[in-house]
């Protein structure tokens, strides 16, 4: 008796249940890892909620351009605190994404938040998609 | 306590979920329950509130307030 034991993995949980499978296998081609935003942008937001250390101090360095800050800000409101999502963020995130990328952006970040917060329950670590490989 | 202990779940819970739950149905209940959870931590930094969008369609899921009142 115990939890559900995480043989294999997060997506050994899933398969489990077979249309969860497979519903998630297409959020992670079509939204996580493919789509309008970049994958290595919606990567780091996955690192930010899984309190990746490399990014301590995230708010002050100069690491990350004005959209990834952006992103990064909108992921802390989404997961931490939601009136920090006010007119001043929305006024950042217009001005560095077109709509349809916020509506992908903030999809992916509430998704992969929900996803850890399950996985946690669990005792597995959250997951975060790989980054697009650069093109060669 | 998936949406707001979940390091804190122990095994006293997962015999509870156990005897009301099979296996499989705890990996569809815990999935619903997260994308739910995260779906609705968007929402809130969208500034929207339930029933104000697409209140007229079967989108949401709790459609049923207003249709039990009508």
């Amino acid at each position: 008796m115990g939890r559900v034991e995480p043989v294999g993995g997060a997506d050994a949980v899933r398969a489990r249940r077979p249309p969860i499978h497979l519903v998630f296998a297409e959020t992670r081609a079509t939204v996580l890892e493919g789509g309008l935003v970049p994958a290595d942008l919606k990567a780091l937001c996955a690192r930010l909620l899984a309190d990746d250390p490399e990014l301590a101090g995230w708010r002050r360095s100069e690491r990350f351009t004005p959209r990834e800050t952006a992103a990064l800000r909108w992921t802390e409101a989404i997961a931490w605190d939601d009136a920090q999502a006010g007119d001043e963020l929305w006024g950042e995130l217009h001005a560095r994404f077109t709509e349809p990328e916020l509506v992908e952006l903030g999809y992916a970040i509430a998704f992969l938040l929900g996803q850890n917060h399950w996985l946690r329950t669990l005792g597995m670590a959250p997951e975060i998609p790989h980054a697009a490989r650069p093109s060669s | 306590m998936l949406v707001w202990n979940p390091d804190g779940v122990d095994d006293a819970l997962w015999e509870r979920m156990r005897r009301h739950f099979s296996e499989d149905e705890l990996v569809e209940l815990g999935y619903f329950v997260s994308l739910t959870f995260g779906q609705q931590r968007w929402i809130k930094t969208l500034g929207i509130g339930h029933g104000e969008v697409l209140a007229d369609t079967d989108a949401g899921l709790a459609p049923a307030r207003e249709r039990a009142a009508g």
